[in-house]
């Protein structure tokens, strides 16, 4: 039994401010936009290196390649000994040749963009395309399954936990949720094959997300429900029942603000904001963004994730009406509230100079800077609905 | 009585200033007789036999201090690898290890190691822990059981094998076992942690296969793991008459230098680092470099130089003065006692390929 409520957020029902440059409506959450998967490349390459020096492999693939890869600490590839290696590359494909240049060097590489890729020894080795669970089969409509136990024994001295509960796996496939905040999952009943009742041992956890406060879900939503071990081992979970508890966001209230010359009061998520006016510093623009004076807590929710200010919830224009990309351009903390810079790039190349890639192709241009924006737009969740999703099990095998 | 054997000079052979491929020599042999000694005052004796820096772990320090307190060690070597030492002092002190990696050294914690296996003489394994993660995939289809199973390794590595950095886990080639090894691999790592020209005497490394059901024991296992080694060092050194007039020896990539002793040294003896070289290790941990190997102090007896620490006290670009002052803040002329400063930084390294062989292991 599917059990549905909304929410209304009655703050985010303020009429908009009347400002000529700030303008905000209610869209339904269905219109927000995505990114599209990225194309895969089909290319041959061949190369052949000894004794060579990751910076210069990857300089060379990079000249055959026409690709931008970007070891992810470049500082780190410019330290120390020069750690020599010899590279053979003989793929039909990019993606091949990718993974041959990421096993000689001993390390990962994944794809940041159609054409753009890093590197860094903290990937598993070889050429890992982003793994996401997109594009699963999501038919069956809203619903919740368990799809595995895990279990913990440690023998000596080590860092991990000593493993005194067993971990259930929960995957949830609703399609076209736009989740907010943290899913929860809440036990009602655990039996083993013993007749020992078993309890809920932490609060449930997120695997999928993370610490993301919004996301379109597309695809299944791994959970957890951890579950007290009992001396001795179970064998068998004789049942097991329990529920899923999501935060969908149905539309959501949509700022824009224009002529960002200028300061204006904005009001997102119930709190409200002074933006403006943007200014250049060195080759990047920045725009200020400050919380009113008071407590953290009386700041609302703007004041826990500041970085909503520059996520996927924020879109910015450029003067030619390119998307341009905002980063955090740093941010101070004073009783007269938080002050936060956002910084605009082009997109695909948005990064500072600080973390640019040191090896780019001959032929790519010069990294835009200066892209002047001429319009940012913040969407925020206005109506929440609170859907609950059961899920019952029986007889399930404890490792 | 304790007394030491140098067999192979600690760093290694390279001319003053200048630069070679050198091959691993060692191992170095110490002979040592502690007889029922708390664990505080054997650490601070194995640490000067060995030149290898101690300390108790920080992430248990309550424990840790109790250990140092209670614990009480005996142990018995005569002219044996120092790896071998090393590792059967932390046997007889019951404790793990870890790198100690401000001093390049070895941090301690109380838990004895599951076993110890010495690899060669140059190198020692001590296995000191398993985790074993069962899970039981119960999605579609018929419910299937994973066991992936961890074992964690720290290797003592002799001074002479330049020791820079090692892949977290290492490559299982041969495994037998009750059960059949998972066809999902769950397999090894080659990543490292920075390499920034300190030397390190221990290393973590981890062993992880998976089976389909679980093992209660490991009769044979066979790995292949890769350490990088530096194969071609830099070094700069002053001597005696130099410490005292001043002076200076290197070249544009490395240079060592010292200004004149003036009568007073009571604040310690400074010395001054520059060239293009330093451009490479500008992220390095000076501050916590020494006793790594990067930069030795000698006395006039020809050996480490006891009780004085080199500290950074300035960086300007590519030049870095340290000034070597007596860690236990007496007022010692060291300008008299100093005989040579030295410093070694690696320019090229190679990964090595160590083999590992564990019999009759017990699982969790």
């Amino acid at each position: 039994m599917k059990l549905r409520m909304i929410v209304l957020c009655m703050f985010s029902l303020l009429p908009a401010l009347a400002l000529a440059e700030v303008k905000t409506e209610i869209v339904p959450a269905a219109q927000l936009e995505r990114q599209g998967e990225a194309a895969q490349l089909a290319k041959p390459v061949k190369l052949s290196l000894t004794d060579t020096s990751p910076t210069d492999a990857v300089a060379a693939f990079v000249k055959e390649t026409g690709i931008a890869l970007t070891f992810d600490n470049a500082e780190r590839q410019a330290s120390g000994p020069v750690i020599t290696y010899d590279v053979a590359i003989d793929a039909a494909t990019l993606d091949d040749a990718l993974d041959q240049l990421g096993q000689a060097l001993r390390l990962g590489i994944y794809r940041q963009s159609e054409k753009a890729f890093r590197i860094s020894p903290n990937y598993d080795v070889g050429f890992n395309e982003r793994r996401n669970n997109f594009g699963q089969d999501m038919e069956g409509g809203t619903k919740a399954r368990i799809t595995g136990i895990r279990t913990m024994r440690i023998a000596g001295q080590t860092t991990n936990s000593p493993g005194q509960e067993f971990t259930v796996s929960i995957v949830v496939a609703a399609r076209d949720v736009m989740l907010t905040g943290q899913p929860e999952v809440k036990l009602i009943e655990a039996i083993d094959e013993q007749g020992r009742k078993l309890e809920q041992a932490k609060p449930s956890s997120t695997m999928f997300f993370g610490g993301s406060n919004l996301q379109r879900l597309r695809s299944t939503l791994s959970v957890s429900l951890q579950l007290s071990r009992p001396e001795p081992d179970p064998a068998q979970i004789k049942s097991l029942k329990g529920e899923v508890v999501l935060k969908n966001v149905k539309s959501f209230s949509k700022t824009t603000v224009t002529e960002l010359d200028k300061q204006v009061e904005i009001t997102l998520d119930g709190v409200k904001l002074t933006v403006g006016p943007l200014a250049k510093s060195g080759d990047a623009w920045r725009l200020p963004v400050k919380t009113p004076p008071g407590k953290p807590e009386a700041r609302g929710n703007m004041y826990q994730r500041l970085n909503f200010l520059f996520n996927e919830s924020a879109q910015a224009t450029g003067e030619a009406g390119e998307r341009l990309r905002i980063n955090s351009g740093g941010s101070s903390s004073s009783p007269e509230g938080d002050e936060m810079f956002l910084q605009f790039f082009s997109d695909g190349s948005n990064r500072p100079a600080s973390t640019q890639p040191a090896t780019q192709p001959a032929t790519r241009p010069a990294r835009p800077d200066g892209i002047k924006p001429v319009k940012v737009t913040w969407s925020v969740p206005n109506e929440v609905e609170v859907i609950s999703i059961p899920f019952e099990a029986a007889n399930l095998i404890v490792p | 009585m304790i007394s030491r054997i140098l067999s192979v000079a600690l760093l290694a052979i390279v001319s003053i200033a200048s630069a070679q491929t050198t091959r691993p020599a060692g191992p170095t042999r110490i002979s040592i007789d502690l007889n029922d000694v708390p664990l505080a005052e054997a650490m601070k004796t194995i640490s000067a036999e060995t030149g290898v820096a101690f300390q108790m772990s920080t992430s248990s320090p309550r424990s840790g201090a109790q250990a140092a307190k209670d614990i009480r060690v005996t142990l018995k070597a005569d002219n044996q690898p120092l790896s071998r030492v090393v590792a059967d002092f932390l046997v007889q002190a019951k404790c793990s290890v870890a790198p100690y990696r401000e001093y390049g050294g070895l941090a301690i914690s109380p838990g004895a190691p599951l076993s110890v296996i010495p690899l060669n003489d140059n190198i020692t394994l001590l296995v000191q822990s398993v985790v074993v993660e069962g899970y039981a995939n119960l999605g579609r289809g018929e419910p299937t059981k994973q066991y992936n199973y961890t074992i964690q390794c720290a290797a003592i590595f002799d001074p002479s094998m330049r020791a820079l950095g090692a892949s977290q886990s290492a490559n299982i080639t041969e495994l037998n076992i009750a059960v059949p090894r998972s066809r999902n691999q769950y397999g090894s790592s080659s990543q490292i942690d920075q390499v920034d020209g300190r030397r390190f005497a221990v290393l973590l490394t981890s062993l992880r296969f998976g089976t389909a059901e679980r093992v209660t024991n490991i009769e044979k296992l066979v790995a292949s793991w890769r350490v990088l080694c530096a194969t071609e060092d830099v070094k700069v050194a002053l001597e005696a008459a130099d410490l005292i007039n001043g002076g200076e020896n290197g070249d544009e990539r490395l240079t060592i230098s010292v200004p004149p002793a003036g009568n007073d040294q009571r604040n310690g003896v400074q010395f001054s680092l520059r060239g293009s070289l330093l451009e490479r290790f500008k992220n390095s941990p000076w501050e916590s470099i020494w006793g790594t190997g990067a930069v030795r102090i000698d006395g006039i007896d020809g050996g480490p130089l006891e009780g004085v620490n080199a500290n950074p006290q300035g960086i300007r670009g590519k030049d870095i003065t340290f000034r070597i002052f007596d860690n236990r803040g007496g007022q010692r002329n060291l300008a008299e006692e100093i005989d040579r400063i030295q410093v070694v930084l690696p320019t090229k390294a190679r990964y090595i390929e160590v083999p590992i062989v564990l019999t009759d292991l017990k699982m969790p």
